[in-house]
Order: structure tokens, then sequence, then C-alpha cells
């Protein structure tokens, strides 16, 4: 089953790969960002981070889309990730099954504005983002499972 | 069960190093640090003495990291465990902190996790070549 969904430019890291697959008991990281999934020098030096006992997946967003049903109905507690609004946005209105999505990093860029300590919004991606809340995913700041939760608002 | 009690003490400033890191991956919540030798008048053997008089072996169970195997923060907690009955790390990595606090492992689990090859410096240019287990799908 799906224990959580979030977007972090960091990808695996050590907030997802220690605190948040420890807090949700992941048994598997889905990452879905079509950068990442062509680029197999970066698959690689994810591989390095995972975590142990935890297996990970690495997908463009047409190829999680085309695995969705069996993404959802794993017997593993899947922890899916997004490196950017824009996939996030795509693998969610093509599947609109999720009731939350958190937002961990979302990097500072030119024209951003910000909605927390390490969470930035340009305009195109606040356009990403009401394309999620617009199949009643609710969107949520938090950095840990010990920090606090704060809605976004848009 | 008794209360668990975590302090960090190194050379210099690395314990709140330790403590800063932790906050951004984990928690830093019960941790107590000593940052040791930054001060001219700083004196290990009390700073040990008055971490000991705060214990209550009873109700507390103390963990105890420090840095460096063989240097003089660790030699004095381990002239420590002569009189006192807790537990002593050295050679703490962030990776051991943090492993630590968010399992919560026995002390037999301790050891099979401190001998295994989790937590060990790695050389990351071999270890990169070496990845296996890709998984294409799922």
């Amino acid at each position: 089953m799906i224990k959580a969904l979030r977007i972090d430019h960091r990808l695996v890291h050590g907030q997802v790969a220690f605190t948040w697959t420890h807090f949700l008991s992941a048994t598997r990281i889905i990452v879905i960002d079509d950068k990442v999934a062509n680029d197999d020098f970066q698959k690689m030096t994810l591989n390095m981070a995972k975590p142990a006992g935890c297996k990970l997946n690495i997908f463009s967003v047409s190829k999680a889309l085309e695995r969705a049903d069996k993404i959802d109905s794993l017997n593993d507690n899947v922890f899916i990730i997004f490196g950017n609004c824009k996939d996030a946005a795509g693998y969610i209105t093509g599947h609109p099954k999720f009731k939350e999505l958190n937002l961990g990093g979302i990097a500072k860029k030119e024209g951003s504005k910000k909605y927390g300590d390490v969470v930035y919004l340009a305009p195109d991606e606040e356009e990403e983002l009401r394309k999620i809340q617009a199949t009643g995913c609710e969107l949520f700041i938090q950095q840990l499972p010990t920090t606090k939760r704060d809605p976004l608002k848009l | 069960m008794k209360e668990r009690k975590i302090v960090i003490a190194t050379h210099g400033t690395l314990a709140e190093g330790f403590r800063s890191a932790l906050k951004i991956i984990a928690t830093d919540e019960g941790v107590e640090t000593y940052c040791c030798y930054t001060t001219p008048d700083f004196n290990l053997e009390k700073t040990i003495q008055t971490i000991m008089d705060a214990y209550d072996e009873e109700t507390q169970e103390l963990y105890v990291f420090t840095d460096l195997y063989g240097g003089s923060v660790n030699n004095g907690f381990v002239n420590a465990l002569k009189n006192h009955q807790f537990h002593l790390i050295t050679n703490t990595t962030l990776g051991v902190l943090i492993d630590f606090i968010l399992t919560n492992p026995n002390q037999d689990e301790i050891e099979t996790k401190l001998n295994s090859n989790d937590f060990k410096a790695v050389y990351c240019n071999t270890a990169l070549v070496n990845i296996e287990g890709i998984e294409e799908d799922l």
C-alpha cells in the first residue's frame, strides 16, 4: 500500500532515507522523475543512497502511470518521491486517487515565493500544484515526522 | 522500562555540530551535548562527574557517544565505566546517532549494527562502480 507521497528536490537524502522511511516503515521507495529516470549516473547515486532493506524504483511519469494500479496494490509499504511539482502533477492528475501530498523541499529560484523554510514556489509551480489540489489531494508542508505540519495555502 | 538518556561528548564543537545535523535530519530531542576543551579551564573529570551526578542508574539508562577511540574524551569516559553502569560508544558517526535515535535498539542490536558495514566510512568511488541490483521494474 502507498504510505505517503512527497515532493523533494533532493530526492533520496538523509531526511527521506532515514527518518521518513523509518517513520512510515517504508519497504519500497519509488522515485517518479522524468529527468532522473533518463540519467543512469543519477540512478546509480540514488541506489547508493537508498536505505538498507528498502527497495527502490525510479520511473518516468509515463512509465509510472502505466504501472499505477500495480503500484497501488503492492504488498510493500510504498513511499513515493517526486523531484518537482510538474512530475508530481503529471502523475497525480493522471491517477487522481491520493488524499494528500507532502511538500518536503522545493528549491528557491528566480521569481519564487517563500511558502516554508525550504519550500519556494514559482508561478508555474503554483499552477502545477493547483492541478493537484483540483483532484481533491490536500497539500501540506512538513520537513520531518516530528516537526509541524502546515497546510499549503496557494 | 528505564528512561533513555543520550550524551554526545567530543573534542571541540563537533558535538554541537552533530546536534545541528540531527535537528535537520531526525530530531535532537533529549540529546545532551558536551563540547570539550573549548575553554582553557575545561576539566574533563569534572564534566564527567557532573554527568554521572545527574544520572540515576535506578530509573535511567545512559548512552554516551564520543568522537574518537583513544582520544582523551573517550578515555575519560572509559575510566568512568569503573564506577558507573552506562553504555559507551566511540568513533561515533552521524549515521550511528540517527539510527540510534530513530530505532531505539537494545544492547544486542547496537553491537550487531556497529559491527555491520552500515556505519563504516565508505570509499564512494569504488562503491558506486560496485552497485548492484538496480531494479528496472516492480
